[in-house]
Order: C-alpha cells, then sequence, then structure tokens
C-alpha cells in the first residue's frame, strides 16, 4: 500500500505537477513570486498566438507536413533496403549494416553543416526539400534498424504460405509482408516523426528562417524569455507529438486490419 | 483428372544433397505419401512441387501441362506446412477467405464460403478469433482449410500433424481421411510416421538419401519391401544379417558363430526379415524339431494396448507383438518356443 502511495506521488511530482504548472503558465501573462497561482488566467495568449494570419497554424501545417514526408521517404527506401538486408545473407552485409547505421553516431546538426553546402548547390537550401533531406539523413537509420528487425523476424515462411495459396508478389506485399510488418513500421515512424519535430537547428540551417516550423517559431520566445508564449508553444508541440504518433499507431492498424 | 508425373527431377545443394526422381506418377484422387528419414529429400521434393523450390533438371506435369515453369501462384496447388503459417493479423475467417480475396471473389460470396469451410474442419465458432488465441490443433485445422478454399487440384501437406501431441494428431489424421473422401482430392503428404503411412496413405514413396526406393500400397511395402533397410524402415523389427551354412544332412543361416536358424536361405550371404506375423508362440518345450526356436523372454512391454515381447534365442533378440491380455501367461525368464513360418520369411541376397 505504502508503496502505491510513494508510486502516486511520484507520478504527480514528475509528470502531473510539471504539466499543470505549464499549463497555467500558458494561461497568464506573469506569474509572479510569491504567489502560489497566477493572477488574471485567461486563453488570450492563446487567442494571440492563434490568431488569423499569425504564423503558428502556417507552422504546425509545416511541421506535420514535413515529417510525414519525411517518414514516407524513409520508408520508400528503407522497406527494400531492410528487405535485402534483414533476409539475404550475402559478402559486407555487416559492413553496409554498419555504414547504414553511422549516421546515428552524429549530432543531426553536423550531418546538416556538412550537407549545407551541397543543398545550396543544388538550390535547395531555404527550402521545404532541403529540409526535408537535411531530417532524412538522421532519421533513416532508425527507420532501418527497426524494419531490418522486422524483416529478420518475418522470414519468407508467410509469403511462401501466402503464394502457394494464389497470392501474386504484390498482394504478397500489400496483404501479408506490410501488415506483418505493421510493428517495425510503427516503431521506425514513431523515432522520425519525433526526431523529425523537435528539430531546431537543422531546420533554421537549411531553411534559412524561411521554412518555419513549430520549434523554430517557438524558439525566440523561449530565448527573449517570454515564458507565456514559450508555455503555450511548448503545449502545442507536446500536443502535436502525442496526435501524430497516435495516427501513427492507430491510423496503421486501422488501416491493415481492415477486414476482408 | 489430377494426375501429376514427375519427370527425371534433379536438385543439387552445394554438392552435399542430390535429389533424383527419375519417374514418379501420381494418380488422381490418390492420398500418396511420401515417406523417408530426416534429409531424405521428402520436403525437397514437395517444395518443388509447389514451386518454392526451383529444379536443377526435369518436368513436372499435371495432367498433361508442364507446370514446373510457373510460380507458386499459377499452379492450382496449395500447401500445408509442419507449421500453421496462419496470418496473425487476419481473424480466423478472413484467413480462410484469404485465397478467395486474392481471386477477387466479392466479401459476401468469400465469407459464406470461408464458413462452409470452418464448419467442416469444425472451427465454425472462432470464426472472430485470431490465431493467437487458438490451441495447436486448431491453427493448424485453420490452415487445412484454407488450403482447401483455393478449391486446389492437388493438396500437399508436410508433416502437418508432428508438431501436436499424439491424441491430436490422431483426430486430425482422421479429420484429413474424411476430408479427402468427401472432396475426393489428390493429396501428397510427408511423413516419416509409419502409423500415418498405413492409415491414411493408398500409395506411397519411399526416399532414401535423395532418390526414391520403392513405390506401392503401404501393405504391400509392409509385406514385400525391396531391401531390409526398407523392411526395417516399415516397421519390421526381425531383420538379421548371416550366411548360409551346410552340413551333410541340413542348411543353416548362421547369424554368429554362436547363433544359426535352421532354414535353406537362396544365397550364400545376406540378410532375412522375420515379419512379427510369421511367429507363432508355444509354450510347449521344443520337441527336437529345428524349425522351432528355444528362446526366453527377457523383456515386456505394455505400449497402446499391445505387448511388445523380447527374446533372447542365442546371441539373437526375436521381436513379437501380441494383444494385450490381463492374465497374460507369459512371464519374464519364461523358456518358450518360437515357430516361425519359413515359406514367409523374406530373403535378401547382399549385393
Amino acid at each position: 500500500m505504502k508503496r502505491h502511495i510513494a508510486g502516486l506521488y511520484f507520478l504527480l511530482g514528475v509528470w502531473f505537477l510539471p504539466i499543470f504548472a505549464l499549463v497555467l503558465r500558458a494561461l497568464a501573462k506573469t506569474w509572479q513570486w510569491p504567489r502560489l497561482l497566477p493572477k488574471d488566467m485567461n486563453l488570450d495568449p492563446w487567442f494571440h498566438l492563434f490568431r488569423e494570419g499569425s504564423t503558428t497554424l502556417q507552422a504546425i501545417g509545416t511541421t506535420v507536413m514535413i515529417a510525414l514526408a519525411v517518414i514516407l521517404v524513409n520508408l520508400l527506401v528503407a522497406i527494400p533496403a531492410a528487405n535485402i538486408l534483414g533476409r539475404y545473407a550475402f559478402k559486407g552485409r555487416s559492413l553496409i549494416n554498419i555504414t547504414l547505421t553511422a549516421p546515428i553516431l552524429l549530432p543531426p546538426l553536423a550531418l546538416s553543416i556538412g550537407m549545407h553546402r551541397t543543398l545550396i548547390r543544388y538550390g535547395l537550401d531555404d527550402h521545404i526539400i532541403g529540409v526535408i533531406i537535411a531530417l532524412i539523413v538522421p532519421t533513416m537509420p532508425y527507420m532501418l534498424r527497426a524494419l531490418i528487425v522486422g524483416f529478420e523476424s518475418l522470414g519468407f515462411q508467410l509469403e511462401e504460405q501466402a503464394a502457394t495459396l494464389g497470392a501474386r508478389p504484390l498482394q504478397r506485399l500489400q496483404y501479408v509482408v506490410l501488415p506483418s510488418l505493421l510493428p517495425a513500421v510503427i516503431a521506425g515512424a514513431s523515432i522520425t516523426t519525433l526526431i523529425t519535430i523537435s528539430q531546431y537547428a537543422s531546420v533554421l540551417l537549411i531553411g534559412g528562417g524561411i521554412v518555419q516550423t513549430l520549434p523554430v517559431v517557438t524558439f525566440p520566445f523561449l530565448l527573449s524569455g517570454n515564458e507565456t508564449f514559450g508555455s503555450v508553444y511548448t503545449i502545442v508541440f507536446a500536443l502535436l507529438a502525442v496526435l501524430l504518433l497516435l495516427f501513427l499507431e492507430v491510423g496503421l492498424k486501422r488501416y491493415y486490419r481492415k477486414d476482408l | 483428372m489430377r494426375q501429376v508425373r514427375l519427370t527425371d527431377i534433379q536438385i543439387t545443394f552445394d554438392q552435399r544433397f542430390h535429389l533424383n526422381i527419375p519417374d514418379l506418377t501420381i494418380e488422381s484422387g490418390t492420398f500418396f505419401g511420401l515417406i523417408g528419414e530426416s534429409g531424405s529429400g521428402k520436403t525437397t521434393l514437395l517444395r518443388a512441387i509447389a514451386g518454392l523450390q526451383n529444379l536443377h533438371g526435369g518436368s513436372i506435369v499435371k495432367d498433361d501441362n508442364p507446370i514446373h515453369h510457373l510460380p507458386p501462384e499459377d499452379r492450382g496447388i496449395s500447401m500445408v506446412f509442419q507449421e500453421p503459417r496462419l496470418f496473425d493479423h487476419l481473424t480466423v475467417l478472413d484467413n480462410v477467405a484469404f485465397p478467395l480475396r486474392m481471386k477477387g471473389i466479392g466479401r459476401q460470396e468469400r465469407t459464406k464460403e470461408a464458413q462452409d469451410l470452418l464448419r467442416l474442419v469444425k472451427l465454425d465458432s472462432l470464426e472472430i478469433a485470431y490465431p493467437a488465441s487458438l490451441s495447436g490443433g486448431q491453427k493448424q485445422r485453420v490452415s487445412i482449410a484454407r488450403a482447401l478454399a483455393c478449391k486446389p487440384d492437388l493438396l500437399l501437406m508436410d508433416e502437418p500433424f508432428s508438431a501436436l501431441d499424439p491424441e491430436l494428431r490422431s483426430d486430425m489424421r482422421s479429420l484429413i481421411k474424411d476430408l479427402h473422401d468427401q472432396l475426393d482430392i489428390t493429396i501428397i503428404f510427408v511423413t516419416h510416421h509409419m502409423e500415418e503411412a498405413g492409415y491414411l496413405f493408398s500409395h506411397m514413396a519411399l526416399l532414401d538419401k535423395g532418390t526414391i526406393v520403392q513405390v506401392g500400397p503401404p501393405s504391400q511395402m509392409y509385406t514385400r519391401p525391396k531391401s531390409p533397410e526398407i523392411a526395417r524402415f516399415m516397421g519390421h523389427r526381425n531383420v538379421f544379417q548371416g550366411k548360409r551354412m551346410e552340413t551333410n544332412k541340413q542348411s543353416y543361416f548362421q547369424i554368429n558363430e554362436d547363433t544359426d536358424l535352421v532354414l535353406q536361405v537362396p544365397f550364400d550371404t545376406g540378410s532375412i526379415v522375420i515379419p512379427d506375423y510369421t511367429i507363432t508362440i508355444n509354450e510347449d518345450a521344443p520337441s527336437g524339431d529345428h524349425t522351432q526356436l528355444l528362446a526366453q523372454l527377457v523383456d515386456k512391454q505394455f505400449i497402446h494396448g499391445s505387448l511388445y515381447m523380447t527374446f533372447a534365442y542365442g546371441q539373437l533378440k526375436i521381436h513379437k507383438q501380441v494383444p494385450f491380455e490381463e492374465d497374460s501367461k507369459f512371464k519374464t525368464g519364461q523358456w518358450v518356443s518360437l515357430q516361425v513360418r519359413s515359406d514367409q520369411v523374406l530373403y535378401f541376397k547382399k549385393q
């Protein structure tokens, strides 16, 4: 019983209290010492940031679009690659595996700085496509790792079975391989989402301030000490992350569970 | 007609294993068995028929149409594997309806057909369950129903019951036998269990080291095996090697220095097989007739309602199975006379 109460306090202290404080902070202009609760709480900061023509909604849209584009490209590239690396034995497989995992070892900003000049050369700097490319590089290894493990455990057995039941190669991919890889796809896509939407420096560097994602519009408020708007953006960011993850989990599962 | 003819099949794995089937015809409607030890090539042959294993030579012809160049999905052959290989993301009903969906059959029709098949394998109450919640036997029944949904010309089964416990295996044997009789399909079934062979197959082929060593009905292969090795595989336990010895008066079959049998063997060296059914046990002491063997009962075991008795004759161990009787008169250590019908003993000249 005591242990349960201790657990409850821990949850309150570590989870609910900071979130509660964050919500309060996002509802008031100031929160002065020694007040326990802020004075004059209202939704004005929210209305202000979400007013018509503000950058907030645009930034959310850009963030979601970049995240989905990065997931899509990652999936398109990683599925065939992971199929080969996870299910076929050939000389040099380990070497390729290590090479493809290597970007995980470097901070995304370092990768972006390295890519910046190349993107400038192709005229992709200050453009959303440049940002998408810059975010594919640090996220691809995670997607690849998840899918390689997925393909390894899938093996060939279910595809063989499907073939003897009359399924053609594309049908096998659609009805057997992809649904069986669903847990791996969700894992890879979730990590990709979290990394993608939280990038600030890489987006600012490659996007040149023109491509505005949620962290890019949040940062100046946090830097200038505007805690109210900073708090609103932090909540919006957290909600966006949760919603995207939920969308991936529920949406993908529902898509593949569509009954016959 | 759903006849399958295999001609000059060649498959080689890294020079270590070579499958060579010069000619094998499986007639329409038969329940055909492929039996043999592990590694004899039976699963490889089955996978080649299904299209899951490339041939390095030869042809597979189904009803006068060559099919060896076709991908598995175009052969009209379905296969049940040792593991049920169900699609975990689909319900039992959707698993069974899967082949129909691949053919583009509408939802209503395929659901009805799948329900009929589930009734056939007595699983209609589990339509909406997912495979993870089923027992091993239930999973394999779903797998069989799903294979039948294809309405295959030929159903291949690769040791489908070997992962099940004995009682369930027996139930499944009855089920598949009933389905075969009811649906009039051709089945090729791989196993290394002889009890399955006797119950299920109308014909079978015995494979050894990548080639077929004998084909025929199970009873014929038991009573007329082509070699002592086949006899042993078919369940004969009294297989002895030896040579012919002659005295002025009589001809003997000498198994070792201390043990011989009074038998007129048609070779100098070779093997004999004394089938269980040729041996009669007499309690009376032998009366100097050398066709009778004075043997001592050294072991008896009660297995599946039968008594497995082992007799020592010289250095030989002779086995005989009799129906179990509670008031069995035979006691371990007892001396008996074993009478062997020499005209039914099988003789194999050493090659």
